[in-house]
């Protein structure tokens, strides 16, 4: 049960999404490509925008949710790709697979078109590298290391103080 | 289910705030985002309404420490309370690995907070995760806005099954970190067990759990014969000021003989080892 294979192949599959995702910065001239998972996780990221990319992926993660629930109203088993205009920069969202959200961040000095292609083209080689993957709980299961994390993680800081004087 | 992260070596909890309009779910995390080290964490991002009433969630990143290489990141969630926002509350569960149920415990109320537990379990339910396998506790907020339940009554009301409950004023922070640590505690042992076997992924019995400590008088529910409510019972594991020794794991059956001369930090060194290893596309 001791599986590292499983975990040398999980790593090597990050890394060949981490590939994907600098091919789409570098052909497609983007400021920023990040791979979240379907609770709004951050995977992998490329680029160098500055960006509270936790609060991206939650955002993300969120809205994609919200747009799957639209278009179950309509009949659709969700919204494949996604686009969001701003002034200086732009999104393109893409489903990547079953269970990961693919978010292009660019700006004006690209244009939507290139984006969506490379974007696309992207999504679908995430998909192929991604899908392989066990379920989650699957993965759980090749990780047995008896661990004591309550020696390690600090709680303590977690402790009620007295309120302060101007609560 | 918490997610593993091996390329950031970090491993990422999704608690979620939960419980009826204007019960002080958003004030939870605004207390702790003010109170806590800045460096442990992140910022507190809220998507609300005009008049500061939540839309969709507001989301507060906090690390609270290392296992071996990886880091814990707990992400606390909280969802819009008004009962018009279910399909949003729906989004927000999912992947949860804890939750913190806030009841509100002014005289008035208790429909509300019954409403919103029922709303828990079905939106858990729809979203195909048996609420018996999610960590719950319970906070009784608003306790200084007289007149209020006692807390034997909140207890017979949402409280059948005997989950660990808190006290608390948010707005001054009393009550908010305990409920904290509460959640916290019961959401990294329960994935510590996942990590360690596979076989201890079943919702875990007394039998498995650690002996229970003191805890503060005024935290300490009444015992009562558990009932019908679903939602797991996290009593058997007493929330006190120090982090209980955890339960020693059992092997799985299906496990091979362990090997002498491989100890757990050589399975960790072999993980780290790949870890650093420099890998070309």
């Amino acid at each position: 049960m001791l599986n590292l294979n499983d975990i040398e192949n999980y790593l090597d599959n990050l890394n060949r999404t981490q590939s994907v995702l600098d091919k789409v910065v570098s052909d497609a001239g983007t400021h920023g490509v990040f791979l979240v998972d379907d609770n709004g996780f951050l995977v992998a990221e490329a680029g160098d925008i500055e960006i509270d990319r936790v609060a991206l992926a939650a955002l993300v993660g969120a809205s994609f949710g919200a747009t799957v629930e639209i278009a179950k109203l309509l009949g659709e088993k969700d919204f494949k790709r996604l686009t969001h205009q701003g002034e200086h920069h732009h999104l393109f969202i893409g489903r990547a697979g079953n269970r990961h959200i693919l978010i292009v961040v660019f700006g004006s000095d690209t244009n939507l078109g290139l984006v969506k292609l490379y974007a696309e083209q992207a999504a679908v080689k995430l998909g192929e590298i991604l899908d392989t993957e066990p379920e989650e709980d699957a993965v759980y299961e090749t990780v047995q290391p008896d661990i004591e994390p309550e020696e390690e993680v600090n709680l303590e800081f977690m402790v009620d103080e007295e309120p302060d004087e101007n609560d | 289910m918490a997610t593993v992260n091996f390329s950031k070596r970090e491993i990422l909890c999704k608690i979620v705030y939960y419980g009826p309009g204007l019960c002080g779910k958003t004030t939870n995390l605004q207390t702790i985002h003010r109170k806590v080290p800045s460096k442990i964490r992140g910022n507190l991002t809220s998507v609300a309404t005009k008049q500061d009433r939540t839309l969709f969630f507001d989301l507060l990143p906090l690390e609270v420490g290392r296992v071996r290489d990886f880091v814990i990141r707990l992400q606390l969630y909280t969802v819009p309370g008004q009962v018009y926002y279910n399909a949003s509350r729906k989004i927000v569960l999912k992947g949860v690995d804890g939750i913190v149920f806030v009841a509100d415990s002014q005289v008035g109320k208790m429909e509300e907070n019954i409403e919103s537990l029922q709303n828990l379990k079905d939106n858990l339910t729809e979203n195909n995760v048996d609420p018996a396998t999610v960590p719950v506790v319970l906070q009784y907020n608003k306790r200084d806005l007289a007149p209020t339940y006692p807390v034997e009554e909140l207890n017979s009301a949402i409280n059948k099954n005997n989950l660990s409950y808190f006290e608390a004023i948010a707005t001054t922070g009393q009550g908010v970190f305990n409920t904290l640590k509460g959640i916290s505690s019961v959401v990294i042992r329960d994935v510590k067990g996942k990590l360690e076997s596979a076989d201890k992924r079943k919702p875990a019995s007394p039998q498995t759990k650690p002996e229970p400590e003191p805890v503060a008088a005024t935290q300490k529910p009444e015992s009562r014969p558990p009932d019908q409510d679903p939602i797991r019972t996290t009593k058997q594991e007493p929330i006190t000021k120090t982090v209980p020794t955890p339960p020693i794991s059992k092997r799985p059956v299906n496990m091979p003989e362990p090997d002498n001369s491989s100890s757990k930090q050589g399975f960790w060194d072999k993980v780290s080892t790949l870890l650093r290893k420099p890998r070309k596309y």
